[in-house]
């Protein structure tokens, strides 16, 4: 293992990842910046520049500048009091108050330092996490893996939260759409309307891009003001020193960081989850064991410090289940899984064994991804904060043509810029009308998998694999996932019911 | 092929006229009634949409069909369960309506009501993502107007794109937009566009070589 480690290392270090990675990095820091553009959303949109990358190179840009988007998102959180990201909502409670008080250059000195440390936790779990998962991986036949991407759509439908009928739905729906083209085993065409175009199915890459980046246009040409309006009055010179004194207090509370990073990596791990949910249990972990709890919310840099090493840590968490089981744990690595496929990479096995210095490379660039971008943090602060101020119309015409170009350069034909429009209607009825799209997205990446491993379980066990002991723990899990939910909402409503002048309009 | 494409682009054209236009209109009248009638019809056209796919499956030979007709049946159930599960919402919504404030329940509309109604409306989704609130308030809240606007700017680019190719698209559409939309100067808008297209230009034809949308013509 310790050679393909070495292996992954000096494979980075070759000009051209390295390149490729200094470039993810960049767009990764902007994108994190931007708030309203998403880790997910650029994922999506780069994907198609991958195609003729070898793996290595194809993750060095993608992850450069997937983990960067959590580091820089907490950039403007910190100082506006917008997160950059979803996933850096939580930075905003304390980061923001700081700000206010003239101490934004110790918040940021002290996010960015426990996003590096956090990330770097992350790595390590993930590096150590690997002899671990191995046999398990290796003693898992079809069926284990079928039951396995059920539950990977199990949890990201439970966790859409009120909606779980929807959810269902759209999961189905996504299934559905896997299946359009010919079918794996005897050339059935499915689904095709006697369309060529539909002979290979349906491509993920415009449909990602369209799910997430279409409804991210549409919502700047709507609203037509800048990505971020200054409301708190901040302005980007807020008081930028004391970033020295955020380092040390992130060393200082160097506990706090090991336990933030590992609620992240093990939030991660589960799919479905993801990064919001992360993000609070570590705050609310910090604050829990501060000796000064009433400060949280107000300012406290242990608040601040938990939700640094938190969303880093949780990125290497999710690759765990990505790269051993191709199961993604939310959008953006559903994203990153379909960039496995293009590159001819399969996850599982061949991951964990002939491939493993290609899973060791990606460890590294997580890592140093992370210190280049909070090095480079501490150094272009100031005019980076301006970016925010850019209107929308201004990038309006830009990522339309980045829409359009991502879609066609899926196939080179105009049928994948169509397929991206009917995506971006779906994503766009889905926010409107709050249906969920990641059950969707992740049905769709995960639909022929589920139907390979479903038929090699049927051809080598009949009916009989449904009785294996792990099929059935798995499923075990899988109907607690989402009778657990229902309970809960169950009994809270039953509660709110016994006191109906407090809570009329729940329903 | 070509005929079958230009086929292609007018009804997707349609439907995203149809799909993304039919919020607008509703929005203003009733905003909290409106989720419930959406998920009643969606769920009815997803209904209808796994129903036809498991008929379609039948005719298949069992290895091609077996998946589809698990994913298709279950879909069709889970769908069936939603539609009847939000029509009760529904209706158990206007009776509740009807029965708590009789004083802004009568369908007329009564002025200051909805100024209230807005703030629920995204305070009931307000548990989800933070990006996502962000987005679903503006696309609650976006008038008619604005609406037809960005959906018209869209089709054209689109259009554009299919007629005229990627390298025409891009600065005339940036100019387009950034003067009517954005408000910006002429000069601006001229070096922006000039800019985009050269950088188009050398990363796609000179440094890349990758195949962009050549439009019509230059077939």
């Amino acid at each position: 293992m310790l050679s393909e480690a070495i292996s992954g290392l000096t494979q980075v270090f070759q000009p051209l990842p390295l390149a490729l990675m200094l470039l993810g990095v960049a767009i990764g820091f902007l994108v994190g910046i931007l708030p309203g553009l998403g880790g997910a959303v650029t994922l999506a949109l780069m994907l198609p520049f991958t195609f003729d990358m070898q793996p290595v190179e194809a993750f060095a840009f993608l992850l450069g500048m997937w983990v960067v988007t959590s580091t820089t998102g907490d950039i403007t959180s910190v100082l506006f009091g917008v997160p950059g990201e979803a996933t850096s909502a939580a930075t905003v409670l304390d980061g923001h108050p700081m700000t206010k008080r003239g101490e934004g250059g110790r918040a940021l000195g002290a996010v960015l330092f426990s996003s590096a440390l956090g990330a770097v936790f992350g790595a390590l779990v993930l590096a150590l996490a690997i002899p671990v998962i191995r046999p398990v991986v290796l003693a898992f036949a079809p069926p284990e893996f079928f039951a396995l991407t059920m539950l990977g759509l199990t949890f990201v439908v439970a966790l859409s939260g009120k909606h779980l009928l929807k959810g269902f739905i759209m999961a189905a729906f996504g299934l559905l759409i896997a299946l359009v083209g010919l079918d794996p085993q005897e050339g059935t065409q499915r689904y095709t309307f006697e369309q060529l175009y539909l002979w290979d199915g349906i491509g993920i890459v415009p449909l990602v891009v369209g799910l997430f980046g279409g409804a991210e246009v549409l919502q700047l040409m709507l609203s037509k003001r800048s990505i971020a309006s200054a409301d708190g009055g901040a302005t980007p010179e807020a008081s930028l020193s004391g970033v020295g004194q955020g380092i040390r207090d992130v060393l200082r509370h160097w506990p706090l960081v090991i336990r933030s990073s590992a609620i992240g990596t093990g939030v991660g791990i589960v799919p479905g989850l993801g990064g919001s949910v992360a993000q609070f249990m570590a705050y609310g972990a910090a604050q829990q064991s501060s000796k000064t709890p009433e400060m949280f919310g107000k300012g406290a840099v242990e608040g601040v410090i938990a939700s640094g090493a938190v969303n880093n840590a949780k990125d290497s968490g999710s690759l765990i289940p990505t790269i051993g089981f191709g199961i993604p744990g939310g959008a953006g690595s559903a994203v990153l899984l379909s960039a496995f496929l293009i590159v001819g990479l399969n996850p599982g096995e061949e991951m964990l064994t002939t491939s493993l210095d290609v899973t060791f490379s990606m460890i590294w660039v997580t890592v140093l991804a992370n210190f280049i971008a909070v090095a480079a943090a501490f150094f272009v602060l100031k005019p980076l904060t301006r970016l925010t101020f850019i209107s929308g119309p201004l990038l309006v015409p830009f990522l339309l043509l980045l829409l359009a170009l991502g879609a066609y350069t899926a196939s080179n034909s105009f049928a994948d810029v169509l397929v991206m429009i009917v995506a971006a209607i779906v994503g766009v009825v889905c926010i409107r009308y709050d249906w969920p799209r990641v059950p969707f997205l992740l049905a769709v990446v995960l639909g022929s998998l589920a139907e390979r491993y479903l038929f090699l379980s049927y051809s080598l066990f009949g009916w009989d694999w449904l009785t294996r002991p792990i099929v059935l723990g798995i499923g075990a899990v899988m109907l607690l996932a989402i009778v657990g939910p229902v309970v809960r909402r169950a009994r809270a409503r039953s509660r709110a019911e016994k006191r109906p002048e407090q809570s009329g309009v729940s329903a | 092929m070509s005929a079958a494409e230009s086929r292609h682009t007018t009804s997707p054209a349609r439907t995203e006229e149809i799909g993304m236009a039919d919020p607008a209109p509703q929005a203003p009248s009733r905003r909290s009634s409106t989720g419930a009638v959406a998920d009643v019809v969606l769920g009815l056209l997803l209904l209808a949409l796994f129903g036809w796919a498991f008929l379609e499956a039948a005719d298949w030979s069992f290895k091609a069909a077996i998946f589809p007709r698990i994913v298709t049946g279950l879909g069709f159930s889970v769908a069936f369960l939603q539609v009847v599960q939000s029509l009760l919402r529904l209706a158990g919504g206007r009776r509740a309506a009807g029965a708590r404030t009789p004083v802004t329940s009568p369908a007329g509309p009564i002025e200051p009501v909805p100024a209230e109604s807005v703030p629920q409306a995204a305070g009931t989704t307000a548990e989800d993502d933070a990006n996502e609130d962000d987005v679903e308030y503006v696309f609650q809240t976006a008038g008619a107007r604005r609406w037809t606007e960005a959906i018209a700017w869209v089709t054209g680019f689109f259009v554009l794109l299919y007629v005229a190719g990627l390298f025409v698209t891009a600065p005339l559409f940036s100019v387009l937009y950034l003067r009517f939309a954005g408000k910006r100067s002429w000069t601006f808008c001229a070096i922006y566009a000039v800019t985009i297209g050269a950088v188009l230009y050398a990363a796609f034809e000179l440094a890349l070589g990758i195949p962009v949308p050549p439009g019509l013509f230059l077939d």
